[in-house]
């Protein structure tokens, strides 16, 4: 055996059994679609290594959706002889998840069927025989919980001696077939309503869903911002106030104060002391942005984020914001990469992959990029604004909502193809997995140390040495007319319009120390997150939309920007 | 038989006939300004897989608002169907 390779309804815990098995660190979430991309890792088994992949979740082996002809790649490049399926199954909804074992067993390879979620049965009243069942379809069944390893062993011991099941059913039978081994299998007892279920019904439930929506997203966001605000003004702040200023303020009087050294590593001294918002050193400001202004608000966003993802409530969002999400012309579970843009773009826009159409991918990647600001731009706006209050703070997102459906809207006109329907399966909610969930949260702010951290740091070195080289100077008095005509900003934010390319938190942070005025900098907040979208973000657009789609979307960009922003300059 | 836009919630009904490819329902909810059948092309065979077919016995759970999306229940599986999808499944109420 030299390959493994995990097949699956969506959403039936498979990247979770391939967590488990590889040890390699993937994201799960209770709903479906969370892996469209298949991953490749290994394992070892009897001291070999064995690669295994995690297929995308389909309901059958035909190519019907891009995961299903990704699943039946596999199918046709691998060796029956060195490759085992492992069928994911949720024991919860054996007879649906059976259609795909059944085709998966009239293949040639040999194949394990997992019973995942098996805990859940007992208090949904579901028995189920194994031992019947696997005589039934002649391949192992295991019984398992994969977020607590329950049933890996087991599975591991077997996975060396599974052999093919010969098993032969023709398509028109399946179905009677899977009814036949229901009915001699499972046996489903009523059972009282439990809580979850009853919190089921209310979130979809017409009039109550819509108050309950409220409620959720209310107290998410007043979560994140006491999560944030709480790490920041306990946490953070003053380990930079404390700590790393009095270390600094040492290095400052080592390399003396009116050399280059000390203007790209400190900065200015803003009266007579470092201003970690404003001094715009390296190791001042630049350390300061990442950790102390943006990190906080990422780590109470990831989250919160996280819990609505494995709690199972985003699909009910979907259900119940579809015929919104419909006026810009993508059905209801285009709601999930929308919020996912608001941690980060880039995630964001691969997440649009859930959308079935070109002209989905295309609307929502552009509005989203244009129009949702991420978590270290909003913590910026936040750190910018925050003093005017709700003043200062609401004309910035209350614009940036009307963009997003506006050119949503006008996209949605002009962009042919389809807009398919919502189909989508509403999985139960679950309490999550508090270790999985914590992990999750971490893996989401370790990508944004390891990415944005070194970005931002280069970013305000490339500031000081643009500076000092005269190059801002330079662009500013080329650009700056038109900028001061039609934005009614300052010459020398167009620095700040530079480096928003590379990040757009530095990029806002670089609009502090020029003392505009609360109308200057809600039009240089807005026009920063729609004219062009970061670098990172950029290379994914890219990827995902190809040169044409990836050129139009920037037009749109760059236009909207300059035109919102003028009449936010007439308004303010 | 009527098709699940009509039928009462939180009954039984048994699946009668699932319109497959073409355009089944479109115009039926309005929605999405341009297209269709694409996306539906292979609805039957979707259906199917999800295991909607002749003979399945569902539920409707609730219709959401102003033409949105319609929800039942299969066995211990909900699913979210858009209306004119949900337009060319026709069922009838399961007699006692």
């Amino acid at each position: 055996m030299k390959r493994i390779l995990l097949f699956g309804n969506p959403n039936v815990g498979k990247s979770a059994i391939f967590t488990r098995l590889t040890g390699v660190k993937i994201i799960a979430s209770n709903y479906p679609g969370t892996t469209v991309e298949y991953l490749v890792g290994k394992t070892r088994i009897e001291n070999k290594d064995i690669e295994v992949v995690d297929v995308p979740g389909t309901y059958s082996l035909r190519p019907d959706s891009p995961a299903e002809k990704v699943a039946q790649k596999f199918i046709d490049e691998s060796n029956p002889k060195e490759t085992v399926i492992i069928n994911v199954v949720d024991s919860t909804n054996l007879e649906r998840n059976l259609n795909l074992t059944l085709h998966l067993l009239s293949t040639k390879f040999p194949v394990i069927v997992l019973l995942n979620f098996w805990d859940e049965t007992k208090h949904k009243g579901i028995t189920i025989n194994i031992r019947k069942l696997s005589e039934l379809l002649k391949a192992p069944v295991i019984p398992t919980v994969a977020i607590t390893g329950y049933g890996i062993q087991e599975l591991r011991e077997k996975l060396s001696k599974a052999t093919p099941s010969n098993f032969n059913v023709k398509e028109k039978d399946v179905w009677n077939l899977v009814g036949k081994i229901i009915e001699e299998t499972q046996i489903i007892e009523h059972h009282r309503h439990t809580f979850l279920q009853i919190l089921e019904e209310i979130s979809t439930h017409p009039v109550m869903g819509i108050t309950f929506a409220g409620i959720v997203l209310f107290l998410s966001f007043l979560i994140i911002r006491l999560i944030g605000e709480g790490l920041i003004g306990f946490v953070f702040e003053p380990i930079f106030e404390n700590l790393w200023g009095p270390v600094l303020l040492k290095f400052s009087a080592f390399l003396g104060d009116s050399n280059l050294l000390h203007k790209i590593l400190i900065g200015e001294f803003i009266d007579g002391k470092i201003d970690f918002y404003q001094s715009f050193g390296v190791l001042s400001t630049g350390l300061f942005i990442p950790i102390a202004a943006v990190l906080p608000y990422i780590i109470s966003f990831y989250f919160v984020l996280s819990i609505l993802e494995d709690t199972g409530y985003l699909p009910r969002l979907a259900v119940l914001m579809d015929r919104f999400m419909h006026q810009i012309g993508i059905h209801g579970m285009g709601i999930v990469p929308m919020l996912l843009a608001f941690g980060c773009n880039v995630p964001g826009v691969l997440a649009t992959r859930i959308m079935e159409t070109r002209r989905e991918r295309l609307i929502a990647a552009t509005v989203m990029s244009i129009s949702i600001p991420c978590m270290a731009q909003i913590a910026m706006i936040f750190g910018l604004l925050g003093k005017y209050g709700i003043r200062g703070i609401a004309p910035v997102f209350i614009t940036l909502f009307l963009v997003w459906i506006i050119i949503g809207k006008t996209m949605s006109r002009f962009v042919s193809g389809d807009s398919p329907e919502i189909f989508t399966e509403i999985p139960p909610y679950r309490i999550p997995y508090f270790k999985g969930l914590l992990k999750k949260v971490w893996l989401r702010v370790s990508w944004f140390l390891k990415e944005a951290l070194p970005f931002v740091l280069i970013g305000v070195l490339i500031v000081n040495l643009f500076y000092i080289l005269g190059f801002i100077d330079f662009i500013s008095r080329i650009f700056g007319p038109l900028l001061t005509k039609i934005l009614g900003l300052p010459a020398e934010a167009i620095a700040a319009l530079f480096i928003g390319f590379l990040r757009k938190d530095v990029a806002i942070g670089m609009l502090a120390p020029l003392g505009l005025s609360m109308g200057q900098l809600i039009t240089a907040s807005v026009v920063l997150t729609m004219y062009f979208p970061c670098i990172a973000t950029f290379v994914v657009l890219f990827k995902e939309l190809r040169f044409w789609d990836t050129l139009k979307a920037s037009i749109i960009m760059v236009s909207s920007a300059l035109f919102v922003g003028w009449i936010l300059n007439l308004i303010y | 038989m009527i098709s699940l836009l009509e039928a009462r919630k939180n009954v039984p009904l048994v699946v009668k006939f699932v319109a497959g490819g073409g355009r089944g329902g479109k115009g039926m909810g309005g929605v999405s300004g341009r297209g269709g059948g694409g996306g539906r092309r292979n609805l039957c065979r979707r259906f199917s897989n999800m295991g909607i077919r002749e003979g399945t016995v569902i539920i409707k759970l609730s219709a959401q608002p102003f033409f949105g999306p319609i929800l039942i229940r299969i066995g211990n599986c909900e699913i979210a169907v858009g209306r004119g999808m949900a337009s060319s499944i026709l069922v009838e109420e399961v007699s006692e």
